[in-house]
């Protein structure tokens, strides 16, 4: 155990973890499933079943998604979906009353038997395992977890972090799990550093957490080679830039490199809940559940749920006893890193740390926004050292250029500033603008430069023609069309004879004049 | 935390009294203001007071005038006290002898020219005091350079002490303005300016002798000083402004000093003129100062370079003014050089 680690900048939060008092609650399947067809990124997903069609836990629905339970496809229809971007978007609906009782018996076919624990493991076998599973991250952004693993099975792996950092107040999924299931935890990392062949392994975790402490102490004892990094309790000790920074930082191994993800330079960081889900997956079980803290108007009812990816939100708050009123609205996730959502309807995903039932309206904020006078409260605090106030007054005037240049790619939406601004402005909501913007515009000249490389294609194809239709003598074309023509004569001709069919003689006849 | 609240509110509410606001910090300032200008008003006479008085009266009503004007709410930006702030400190930076008209036009410059003309709080490239300050000096150099006899007189009680040279008795014939002579007094840096312009580039002989700064202005620097220290303690202000403005001038000063030049000696420069004044409460003004931190070590060390060059070279006594005005021309190329983040700076433990 190390003396607590700080991340550069953040805030020291009041510690609010609801929910810890009491054990998860395993929900049951609810009736309908919804999976939006949705990748990283907003990419939209290309499903691969139809409406009608039997799925198991485990079956493709899309790349890169996999059902969580048995039932059958119901329809393939927008739904309202949990976003701080996009209210809608596709979602495959599954009927999950038909199959409910041959859940459990179907193992996935997919992923084929499980592979266990016991027994070496065959690699090449565990990493497809791992690579097809479907896994999206359970931290903040729902990286899928395929595409880290690849990037590290290519360059091997020199550390392994586990972020058990979860330091927003209202959020307490991840230190539920720890504290509850630490041991589950244990052993996935196991197989997981087994399977990567990881050099250095690292669990991080806030010391404020004593009872996930405890228990992860007690689950540490049968195995050797993890390591248990302590951190301050700050906000947003659990991003992985700066918690990687300043891993990287206290383990003497040298910085991560810029412009690259860390998986391309052999690190590899998973949240704790994903990586359970790996570790499971190693065992041939398909990704199904996530924890999730509920909390509401009640704190009785508060309380940390399993439920499976694709529960409605208005179904799981109904079933935990929540009464929800017309003018209900959600907040998903925590105060600062969440967004609210009027969907009742949406379904949760693999980043819904937490629901906040809120009934009424939207309070405003006690605080009137002024002009920023540049105090520069906001730079201290910025946990990946950027200029808050630099960028605002770039982002008021649209400057993208100048946004880039300051590094706003690499701000990781925390809020920090917008807590400490002494004006009240709404900072992140700018940058957010400002790097969605920034992302639509590379999108589009991505997309202009491949129409423009097509658009040459094509020119110097008709270039290409024009000369050979130029060199070739016309009176040779005429030919063309008159041996073709004699060609079909005598083709009638012998039809005639043999009293074959017609149509497709006749057709590549056609067809070989056009092309030629 | 509270379930009404969600969101960012719920997180503000959460830190009470952690969170820093506009409006207090200006108070703030305004209250490590108030011994100074007591100790200014004892010293150098009742139109300290007078002046504050008028500066902050015209500032408030040129500000109200020009949200009327703007059609922006009026309530809630006068009483952040950023305009009553610049004419407090323009008042303080002027002779207590000044024709009040004079110093209401100047404050009202500063807040209608400098500050809304630019776009109000947070808009401004200049600071407005220093604007209104530089205007007022160009176009009335007779008044702002004459202050009253008493700022050189030693301190009632210590007239025996060692800082009596810089008296009225020593100090070299002012040149030029003998109506004014009359009635007032040089300040220390001023009078030892024209020692040494009479004197020639050579710097020799006994009037080229440096002076340390009167007792009077040295008390009142001190005053400063220690307001300014309150406002470090209470974090209303950041250490790098202040210390790189005092640092550079000291810094030059001993240089010069160690090159063989005659110079009043980096202790003296820093007590005398408005160097204390300037370095605390003027060019810490955010929203005219670079914005990072390293931009303003650099801000601050430019102000206190140029200073060192007017008082030693150019053509006016005092320095700050302009030093604070050219480092605000220079802030968007500081910003634009130092609020690039850098990779690898880390927090250690």
């Amino acid at each position: 155990m190390n003396a607590p680690l700080r991340i550069r900048g953040g805030l020291a939060l009041p510690r609010h973890k609801p929910g810890l008092d009491r054990p998860i609650l395993d929900l049951p399947l609810p009736p309908v499933l919804l999976h939006p067809l949705l990748g990283h990124g907003g990419r939209e997903l290309t499903p691969c079943v139809v409406a009608g069609q039997r799925v198991h836990a485990g079956t493709p629905l899309a790349d890169g998604l996999r059902a969580c339970a048995s039932g059958t496809v119901r329809a393939i229809e927008r739904h309202p979906i949990l976003d701080p971007y996009r209210r809608h978007a596709p979602c495959v609906v599954i009927d999950t009353q038909a199959h409910e009782s041959s859940a459990t018996a179907v193992t996935s076919p997919i992923m084929g038997p499980a592979t266990g624990v016991i027994g070496p493991i065959d690699d090449a076998d565990a990493m497809r395992a791992l690579l097809s599973a479907g896994i999206d991250g359970q931290g903040g952004a729902g990286f899928p977890a395929a595409v880290k693993l690849r990037a590290v099975g290519a360059v091997g792996c020199r550390l392994l972090l586990i972020n058990a950092c979860e330091c927003e107040p209202g959020i307490a999924c991840d230190e539920a799990l720890l504290q509850e299931a630490s041991s589950d935890v244990v052993a996935a990392i196991g197989r997981l550093v087994r399977v990567l062949a990881a050099q250095r392994t690292c669990i991080a975790v806030e010391h404020d957490k004593r009872a996930a402490i405890a228990a992860l102490k007690g689950a540490l004892c049968a195995s050797t080679g993890i390591e248990t990094l302590l951190f301050e309790p700050v906000y947003p000790s659990g991003a992985e830039g700066p918690l990687l920074d300043r891993v990287m930082n206290h383990l003497g191994l040298p910085a991560l490199p810029g412009g690259c993800r860390p998986s391309d330079a052999g690190v590899l960081c998973l949240n704790l809940a994903t990586a359970l889900a790996l570790g499971r997956a190693l065992q041939g079980e398909p990704p199904a559940t996530r924890i999730v803290t509920v909390t509401g108007q009640d704190a009785r009812l508060d309380a940390n749920v399993r439920a499976t990816l694709g529960t409605p939100v208005g179904w799981l708050l109904e079933r935990l006893g929540h009464t929800l009123a017309d003018a209900a609205r959600v907040r998903i996730g925590g105060p600062l890193s969440g967004h609210e959502s009027g969907a009742l309807g949406a379904s949760i995903t693999a980043t819904t740390h937490a629901i906040h039932l809120c009934a009424a309206a939207p309070a405003p904020d006690p605080v009137p926004t002024r002009p920023c006078i540049r105090c520069g409260e906001c730079a201290p605090v910025c946990p990946v050292a950027l200029q808050p106030q630099l960028l605002h007054w770039h982002a008021d005037a649209s400057d993208l250029p100048a946004l880039r240049r300051l590094g706003i790619d690499r701000c990781i939406e925390c809020g920090c500033c917008d807590v400490v601004c002494p004006s009240a402005l709404p900072l992140t909501a700018g940058f957010r603008a400002a790097r969605r913007e920034l992302a639509e515009r590379a999108r589009r000249t991505a997309e202009a430069e491949r129409a423009g490389v097509l658009v040459q294609r094509r020119s110097a194809r008709l270039q290409r023609e024009e000369q050979r239709r130029e060199q070739a003598p016309p009176v040779a074309a005429r030919s063309n069309v008159e041996t073709a023509l004699a060609r079909v004569k005598a083709r009638a001709a012998t039809r005639a004879q043999t009293g074959v069919g017609t149509g497709a003689t006749t057709g590549d006849g056609h067809r070989s004049g056009e092309s030629e | 935390m509270s379930t009404d609240l969600p969101g960012l509110a719920a997180v503000r509410a959460s830190l009470p009294g952690r969170l820093p606001a506009t409006a207090p910090l200006m108070r703030s300032v305004m209250w490590a203001l108030v011994p100074g200008t007591l100790l200014s008003a004892w010293l150098f006479g009742d139109g300290v007071l007078v002046n504050v008085l008028l500066g902050v009266a015209t500032a408030l009503a040129s500000e109200a005038l020009a949200l009327r004007l703007r059609r922006r709410p009026i309530g809630a930006t006068l009483g952040d006290g950023s305009a009553a702030l610049a004419g407090w400190l323009l008042a303080l930076c002027v002779s207590p002898t000044l024709p009040g008209w004079q110093l209401a036009l100047g404050v009202a410059i500063a807040i209608l020219l400098a500050k809304h003309v630019f776009g109000g709080i947070g808009h401004n490239p200049f600071n407005p005091a220093m604007v209104g300050y530089a205007v007022l000096l160009i176009s009335f150099p007779q008044t702002m350079n004459a202050w009253p006899e008493r700022v050189l007189q030693p301190l009632p009680g210590l007239s025996s002490g060692s800082g009596g040279s810089s008296g009225p008795a020593t100090a070299p014939p002012a040149s030029g303005t003998p109506d004014w002579d009359a009635l007032t007094r040089q300040t220390p840096l001023s009078a030892w300016r024209t020692a040494r312009l009479d004197d020639g580039p050579g710097l020799q002989g006994p009037a080229a002798a440096p002076r340390p700064p009167g007792q009077r202005p040295a008390l009142v620097a001190v005053a400063w000083l220690l307001g300014g220290l309150w406002l470090l303690a209470h974090r209303t202000i950041a250490w790098h402004i202040p210390l790189s403005v005092l640092g550079s001038l000291a810094l030059c000063e001993l240089v010069a000093g160690v090159a063989g030049a005659t110079t009043i000696g980096p202790v003296a420069a820093l007590f005398s003129g408005a160097a204390m004044l300037g370095a605390f409460f003027i060019a810490t003004d955010p929203v005219s100062a670079a914005a990072s931190a390293r931009g303003r070590l650099v801000y601050g060390a430019g102000i206190g370079v140029i200073t060192f060059a007017i008082r030693s070279t150019g053509g006016w006594p005092e320095g700050i003014a302009f030093a604070v005005l050219l480092m605000n021309g220079a802030v968007p190329m500081i910003d634009r050089l130092s609020g690039r983040a850098v990779r690898d700076e880390r927090t250690r433990t």
